[in-house]
């Protein structure tokens, strides 16, 4: 759907039109989950995060301003949700049980426990070390590293220079590197 | 001749190394920055371990069952209309005196609309009712059935699935640690936080046992908790965090949950 197409639905879903709610949903949610399953690595809690996503949508659909794309907004709640998520204590994620088919989904070490507990582990001491980074280092490093953003596009959306976005970048991975290295150590 | 790689130039190819766009030269001076140089070699292992599928790739992957009924599902979670919502616009207007006509078909399509949505919103109550049960019903069949599993394979202590399933219906603390195969000792004081202080987490016995047993715990962490707290008695929550905070050992330090839940299960 071209985001023309995108903002007359949304518009629509605005005045409280289900029809249209229902079909933006429809249309964005696949992105949505791919974009939570970077964070999450597990459908599961992609899903949850994306239907949290809608939900703060249809609840505040009047703060959106129609002359901006739909879907810079979307993503922005979106992006916001994820970060909560990786705030929360790793215990209080629970990993539903849930369907057996989903679990052959997880990732390529999907078949292996061990291998795919190891590496969620290892993705959250990176996360950890970098929630201790500075705001605008975390913002570079979770929208280049961890989205796999562009870094000319990431750096057009944070009204900064490509060269500045590599400079810190390039700063954020070194802290994030030494944040690692220091666990390890202690370890 | 080959251009000497230093950290700034390591820094600035690692991407191209990990995406496999560089000459086979050059990918082989930045592998051997990285084996001498610990910084470069953990940027590396972080930028590897992140870098996955593109947008695209996973779009493709999404399981279809996630998608079916997500719209439904929000609708009847929201149930109120939303913040900021526009009214409906007003119907089509016939001849004559245009509010009057405006009032003649408004009246009747809104008492539609509301019958209609009342309708919808009971049925969807209902339905959303019903999948909760579903769900709960199928979390525990999965439940019985990975334990099961996990019997007949003989789950070994190291197999985080398997203990996991043989663990479910125990202690939430112990549940917690299965999932993990090491923990840091300030995760573990924030976990234990989450419990009321005079909660025993270790019985009389099994610290009575820890105490006697040469520990897997290691000797540096067993010797101050030996020295903090009394081997006749059980341990709690609170007096165990006390006991970890006034220690000397340091917070970054890794344990083995495999060992905590011996001593706690």
């Amino acid at each position: 759907m071209d985001e023309g197409a995108l903002r007359s639905l949304a518009a629509a879903a605005r005045h409280g039109d289900e029809a249209s709610f229902t079909a933006l949903v429809d249309g964005l949610s696949r992105t949505l989950l791919a974009m939570a399953y970077r964070y999450t690595q597990d459908w599961e809690s992609a899903r949850d995060l994306t239907q949290e996503t809608w939900f703060r949508v249809h609840q505040h659909f009047g703060r959106w301003d129609p002359a901006r794309p739909f879907t810079a907004w979307l993503y922005t709640i979106h992006r916001n949700g994820c970060r909560d998520f990786l705030r929360r204590p790793w215990w209080t994620r629970e990993e539903a049980l849930g369907d057996p088919a989903l679990d052959r989904l997880q990732g390529p070490a999907g078949d292996d426990p061990g291998a795919d507990l190891e590496r969620r582990e290892f993705r959250e001491r990176i996360l950890a070390a970098a929630a201790d980074l500075s705001p605008s280092q975390r913002e570079v490093f979770l929208r280049v590293d961890l989205e796999q953003g562009d870094q000319r596009a990431v750096a057009r959306a944070l009204g900064i220079r490509p060269g500045t976005l590599r400079v810190t970048l390039h700063a954020a991975r070194k802290r994030v590197a030494a944040a690692l290295r220091q666990r390890e150590e202690l370890a | 001749m080959t251009t000497e790689v230093d950290c700034l130039v390591f820094a600035d190819q690692m991407d191209a190394l990990v995406r496999g766009t560089l000459p086979v030269e050059g990918a082989r001076q930045l592998r051997l920055h990285a084996a001498t140089c610990p910084d470069c070699a953990t940027q590396l292992r972080v930028h590897e371990h992140l870098v996955g599928p593109s947008l695209e790739a996973l779009e493709a992957r999404v399981p279809p069952a996630l998608l079916a009924g997500m719209a439904q599902r929000v609708l009847a979670l929201a149930g109120t209309p939303p913040e900021g919502a526009l009214p409906f616009p007003p119907g089509p207007t016939g001849g004559g005196d245009a509010r009057t006509g405006r009032r003649r078909v408004l009246v009747p399509a809104l008492s539609a609309a509301a019958s209609l949505l009342l309708f919808s919103t009971g049925f969807l109550v209902k339905e959303v009712a019903r999948l909760r049960e579903e769900g709960a019903a199928l979390a525990q069949e999965v439940a019985v059935q990975r334990t099961r599993l996990a019997a007949q394979a003989g789950g070994t202590a190291l197999d985080p699935v398997a203990r996991t399933a043989a663990l479910a219906g125990s202690k939430p603390l112990v549940r917690a640690l299965a999932r993990r195969k090491t923990i840091t000792v300030e995760e573990l004081l924030a976990l234990l936080a989450q419990l009321p202080p005079d909660r025993v987490v270790v019985t009389r016995a099994q610290w009575g046992d820890a105490l006697q047993a040469p520990s897997p715990l290691g000797t540096p962490l067993l010797r101050e908790l030996r020295s903090r707290l009394p081997p006749g008695e059980a341990l709690r929550a609170g007096a165990l965090i006390r006991a970890l905070e006034s220690s000397g050992i340091g917070a970054g330090v890794t344990l083995r949950t495999a060992d905590l839940v011996d001593l706690l299960s």
